[in-house]
């Protein structure tokens, strides 16, 4: 059977693998057969994430409703689901069971994963003000501000040489090492992988220097550079 | 089961984003549950307004599409126990949300709070098509000017379309000063052009620029004048009778203005 769509279990729930689709309407029907076929033990059962492409926003919607309305699933989120979160497991388990054997390989393969100098870099010269949405897959540097309002999103770093007062979200697909430069760091809301904070309020512009946002053990912290 | 009121103008830059705040402000602290929704979707304000717009990871499209549930998107107030916000997307357009969908969410927030305020966008398209579908009221704000008061009158005529009927007016910025010299429309100018019930008459009042520059409703403010008038406003949605600053407005605003504050004899 060469179907469009796979139901992954994980210890927090579902997670459905998209395959690359022509038409939407042929994932939507695999996933009802799926479910049909094994509908009781499905009832109930809590999606976590998508893995794979969806398209646009009217096919999440369309899923959403399937899921929820006609199957009575609960879905968490149809968001990409943190992609190294579930590789860093299979790797782990991976280690276990071949111990030390092909070391090399092994590193190759980490460096695949989590390794975001490989990515490309996606440079922006300009001012970005409300309204834009800068969304990259590797890294971004800014040559210019960014203004409240505007939203930059990398899978890898975010650099910005100038102001950054908008919304800004390092590593969306839980790259943890992410991090974010910016000449005056004052942003509207930061994000590194799942992490999400605000700066303190009442800071002044004028007296910042160029600052870095990481996370240090799962929270969010900014120093001078 | 609540209700659920849209606060409109059809012209920009009158009021609709304050008065929304403040009503919904107004309302918390006279013990009802409140949400207040932005409709205006690209140009979002009423965060801003709140103050709440560092707090925002889910906005109204994000609902209505399904990336999130209801309640990961409501915002709470850090001031008003009580106050909800749904923020607007900032990064997409007023096409995003559809009116079935926004009839959707009105009921459902309906259900568990006793009033969703909708702050309208300016002009008479799909936004405001949007922001109208679920409402049961209609809250009109208006500055005592000609093109705003035309474009008030359109926007009844709208209303009524749509069967919203006897929406309410709220004269937003009036300069008491000004209309006792002439130099401004009155009250009763307006009252009759537009003939709907008066809900409320807000002074130009220069404590809105600050306490909205610092994300803080004017209503907080016992002091302010503006802040007694959406105190007013708030009362007189929930069915409270209060005298309206209205009676012989072109004599003695100013008097019955203090008179009714407290202020002076």
């Amino acid at each position: 059977m060469n179907s469009k769509v796979e139901f992954k279990g994980t210890k927090d729930g579902i997670v459905l693998l998209i395959k690359p689709f022509e038409d939407f309407d042929t994932v939507l029907s695999d996933i009802k057969e799926r479910l049909n076929q094994s509908a009781q033990f499905f009832s109930g059962a809590t999606i976590i994430g998508v893995e794979g492409y969806l398209g646009d926003e009217k096919n999440r919607y369309d899923l959403y409703r399937l899921l929820v309305e006609v199957y009575h699933m609960d879905v968490k989120s149809l968001d990409a689901v943190m992609k190294m979160h579930i590789n860093q497991e299979n790797d782990e388990s991976l280690m276990k069971a071949e111990a030390v054997e092909n070391v090399s390989d092994q590193k190759e393969d980490q460096s695949k994963e989590i390794d975001y100098n490989a990515y490309d870099t996606k440079i922006v010269h300009q001012t970005l003000r409300s309204g834009t949405n800068i969304s990259y897959d590797g890294n971004i540097l800014v040559i210019g501000d960014v203004n409240p309002g505007a939203e930059l999103s990398a899978g890898g770093h975010v650099i910005v040489m100038g102001k950054l007062r908008g919304m800004v979200h390092a590593g969306k697909y839980g790259y943890k090492d992410a991090y974010v430069i910016a000449s005056k760091l004052l942003p509207t809301q930061i994000r590194i992988a799942n992490i999400i904070a605000r700066p303190p309020e009442g800071e002044n512009m004028d007296d910042l220097k160029p600052e870095i946002a990481h996370l240090k053990s799962g929270k969010m912290s900014i120093e001078e550079l | 089961m609540g209700e659920v009121i849209v606060i409109t103008s059809g012209k920009g830059g009158v009021g609709k984003t304050t008065t929304t705040a403040n009503i919904g402000a107004g309302l918390v602290n006279l013990g009802k549950s409140v949400v207040v929704i932005d409709a205006d979707i690209g140009l979002r304000n009423l965060d801003v307004v709140l103050g709440l717009e560092n707090r925002i990871v889910y906005d109204i499209v994000d609902i209505v599409t399904g990336q999130c549930r209801l309640k990961q998107a409501l915002i709470k107030d850090k001031r008003f126990d009580g106050l909800y916000l749904i923020p607007a997307a900032q990064t997409k357009d007023k096409d995003s949300v559809s009116t079935e969908q926004m009839i959707n969410l009105c009921n459902e927030l309906k259900e568990n709070h006793d009033y969703v305020l909708i702050d309208c966008p300016a002009g008479i398209e799909q936004g405001f098509r949007n922001a109208i579908a679920g409402a049961d009221r209609a809250i009109v704000v208006t500055t005592p000017e000609i093109s705003a008061v035309r474009d008030a009158d359109r926007i009844i005529g709208l209303l009524e379309a749509a069967e919203i009927n006897d929406p309410k007016l709220i004269v937003n910025r009036i300069r008491p000063e000004m209309v006792r010299r002439g130099e401004m429309m009155d009250l009763e100018d307006m009252k009759d052009i537009l003939a709907i019930e008066v809900l409320g008459v807000v002074p130009d009042d220069e404590n809105v620029v600050i306490s909205t520059n610092r994300g803080i409703p004017t209503v907080a403010d016992e002091n302010s004048f503006s802040g007694q008038a959406f105190r007013n406003i708030a009362l007189r949605i929930t069915g409270e009778e209060v005298p309206l600053m209205e009676l012989d407005l072109d004599n003695t605003m100013m008097g019955k203005l203090k008179r009714l504050l407290g202020f002076g004899k």
